[in-house]
């Protein structure tokens, strides 16, 4: 049964009026309910739809028309009464909320006035300002945002410290809070692990790796890459640190950063001393040998290392046997060795983050006899044109010489396709070795977008009679919105090596060239 | 008519923005409003005074661009879908071939269509006939703005008054701030798309998606 009421000269704004159609579509009796202002296009549209009934010819432009199609026999006055009753009823918050993005910190506040965390990212010349407003309301602060100047870092970072509030940033990419991924981050499980870092993908390996093998974190707490330098002393790591302490949930507190200036390193190792918690402390790429202090504080070479050793610990077994391969790894590694020709020699690595990358040549440096790069400390290895490789080389692309003017490649993988494609036409080049990044920020389908690239670099070099060994790990879960599963079987399929952790990825890569 | 609205609003035609977000709360419906032009008097519960107010006069830069980047605008306002897309083909036909009885019958269907208090084709329509007042660069959108002719009693009066407006070129901040972003290729387009697709349920929508049109015939336009 059509049944149309006209409410005469009636004006509500058009969220109202949704949620009226919405309200009078959830009463007894209703099938379906269209309501619009009574104009002549819309009696028309109506009519086209099925809505309308000779009773809504009446309505002007300046009337609501109620457009209903009714069960038979249900009590149209009693339909009538409860739509008369939403007319005279108040409108909710939700309804009188204003629906336009906050324009300013303040409006932010009135709209979610219980929130006490705020992530920054705008540009860095402003970001002193908004960031010391949200301060005084008592936020802790993630600031995204880089081109941060150091001073800025130092007089906000300070402020936290005072009020006991963490000022993770400037150029923070990665948090979990209370299991809330901020950034680039994955979904991992919750559990006893608390992690402070200064390096985003170092947190995801990490914390991915204590995910996979079945235990969680409490929380994540990033801190922007300079926090450890001797300018900032530290400030946030500290904090960090206490907080983590503090906590009741947190058994277990894990430490990673690149290594810090030596008298920042002593700081931070000093207070972790006082400290009552057990620690795993990473210096990715730091001398770890020997280097316990007491029975509370163990260190560790890699990510991988670092999240195995805080699994230990947490599961109260203190001794950490030698990482080594699988023997069913190194079968099929020495599987790819056997297809590379001579003449090849040489390994890329192509990374999206710093960390992992950091983390492979520091396991690799060794055995290859040097390794050039965009990132590399020593001069000497330092690649002379980022954008061409010269024998082993290995390539930050998240590097700000690559990212400006364009996206992450995290993000985008217009940059990393290309450079893969390009290095599969050097003649020389044995394996290619790359990261694989899940998570929130992320690629929806990175496994996808660099399909492309796999397949064109797999032509290049079949056509040529090579065979080219393409090595990867994926620092994801199965809870990420890309599904590690499904981002495993895309490469897989096309035969990409796809190893647990990016310290695995690179000892295999270490069995193929080396035996 | 104004429109009064709390200042989280943007500037626009008629309306007046104040400083208190909760000013709602002390007033009724169908509450009697009076102005003196000095004051907005609403019943004798609250005074708005507008000797102290700033005025906003809507500034319509003519835009020189080549072509509309129009990738950002598209993927905002995907998954959209207009209440009779055919009538907005129609309508564009009209305008790139300045073909006059089409135009007069394609705006007459688009008038008053839709859902919400300013039906979706009103809001279409707006977010034209704004754009089209800074692409006068063209002759279609200069037969445009001169043939357009709106039967205003088709709609409610608020959406009447708000299409009064845009074809009068009193433009809101926010159109205006998408047009001249859009043609600067400025980071800010993002940011004003955001703000004017949060109005109403859909009128943002409808209205961008207007002006998306524009700038689609905008970039089909030959410069003689």
């Amino acid at each position: 049964m059509l049944v149309n009421l006209i409410k005469k000269n009636f004006y509500r704004d058009s969220v109202y009026l949704m949620s009226l159609s919405n309200k009078i579509k959830i009463i007894g009796g209703v099938i379906d309910a269209s309501v619009m202002m009574g104009t002549e296009a819309n009696k028309k549209l109506l009519t086209e739809t099925g809505f309308f009934s000779k009773e809504g010819e009446l309505a002007c432009p300046n009337d609501l028309l109620i457009c209903m199609s009714l069960k038979t026999g249900c009590d149209l006055k009693k339909i009538s009464d409860e739509i008369e009753k939403l007319f005279d009823a108040p409108s909710t918050d939700a309804e009188n909320r204003v629906k336009a993005a906050p324009q300013s910190v303040e409006d932010a506040i009135e709209l979610q006035p219980n929130s006490n965390m705020a992530v920054i990212s705008i540009p860095g010349g402003y970001v002193k300002y908004q960031a010391e407003k949200l301060l005084k309301k008592g936020a802790n602060l993630m600031i995204f945002s880089d081109n941060v100047p150091v001073e800025t870092e130092i007089h906000l970072k300070k402020i936290g410290a005072e009020k006991g509030l963490l000022v993770m940033g400037p150029d923070c990419g990665t948090a979990i809070i209370n299991g809330v991924p901020l950034g680039f981050a994955n979904m991992v499980r919750k559990g006893g692990i608390g992690i402070v870092g200064a390096s985003g993908t170092g947190i995801q390996e990490v914390t991915t790796i204590i995910h996979k093998k079945g235990e969680g974190i409490t929380q994540a707490i990033g801190l922007g890459g300079r926090d450890l330098s001797k300018d900032v002393g530290g400030l946030m790591m500290l904090e960090g640190i206490k907080m983590l302490e503090a906590d009741s949930h947190t058994k277990i507190i894990c430490v990673i950063s690149k290594p810090p200036a030596a008298e920042i390193e002593k700081k931070v190792l000093d207070f972790i001393g006082k400290c009552k918690k057990p620690f795993v402390i990473n210096f990715i790429g730091g001398n770890t040998a020997g280097r316990e202090k007491s029975e509370r504080m163990f260190f560790a070479s890699t990510l991988e290392d670092a999240a195995l050793k805080a699994i230990s610990v947490l599961k109260g077994k203190n001794y950490f046997p030698k990482v080594k391969l699988p023997e069913a790894i190194i079968k099929d590694a020495l599987g790819e060795r056997k297809k590379i020709k001579k003449g090849q020699k040489y390994l890329r690595g192509l990374f999206s983050g710093g960390t992992l990358c950091d983390e492979a040549m520091f396991i690799l440096s060794e055995s290859l006899g040097g390794i050039y790069s965009n990132i590399a400390v020593k001069p000497e290895l330092k690649l002379k044109n980022s954008r061409e490789s010269f024998k082993n080389s290995f390539i930050d692309l998240g590097d700000d010489e690559f990212t400006r003017g364009v996206p992450h490649p995290m993000i985008d993988f217009t940059v990393r396709n290309k450079r893969l494609v390009q290095e599969a036409k050097d003649k020389e080049v044995a394996v290619i070795l790359f990261d694989l990044v899940l998570g929130y920020g992320a690629h929806p389908d990175p496994a996808g977008a660099i399909l492309p690239a796999l397949t064109e670099a797999q032509d290049i070099a079949g056509k040529q009679k090579r065979y080219i060994s393409f090595v990867t790990s994926i620092c994801g879960t199965e809870q990420d919105p890309q599904n590690l599963t499904r981002q495993k079987e895309i490469l897989e399929k096309v035969g990409v090596k796809v190893l647990p952790s990016n310290a695995t990825a690179a000892r295999f890569t270490e069995v193929i060239l080396n035996g | 008519m104004i429109s009064v609205v709390d200042k989280r609003y943007f500037n626009g035609p008629a309306r007046v923005l104040v400083e208190i977000s909760d000013f709602r709360k002390d007033l009724a419906a169908d509450e009697i409003v009076e102005s003196d032009g000095k004051k907005i008097i609403f019943d004798n519960c609250l005074e708005i005074n507008l000797l102290t107010a700033c005025y906003w006069l809507p500034v319509v830069e003519k835009i020189s661009v080549e072509k509309f980047a129009l990738a950002l605008i598209s993927n905002k306002i995907r998954g959209y879908v207009f209440t009779r897309p055919q009538l907005v083909e129609n309508f564009k036909k009209a305008v790139l071939e300045s073909d006059l009885p089409l135009l007069e019958s394609s705006v007459n269907s688009l008038t008053g269509l839709g859902a919400g208090l300013t039906p979706s084709g009103d809001d279409f329509l707006a977010g034209f006939i704004s754009a089209s007042h800074f692409f006068n660069r063209y002759v279609q959108f200069d037969f445009f703005l001169k043939n357009v002719k709106i039967n205003f009693g088709s709609t409610n009066l608020i959406s009447a008054q708000y299409l009064k407006y845009a074809i009068g070129g009193r433009i809101s901040e926010i159109i205006s701030n998408i047009i001249v972003s859009a043609a600067d290729k400025n980071d800010d387009l993002e940011l004003w798309i955001e703000r004017l697709l949060g109005i109403g349920a859909s009128s943002g929508a409808d209205t961008l998606y207007g002006i998306l049109t524009a700038m689609e015939v905008y970039n089909a336009c030959k410069f003689d």
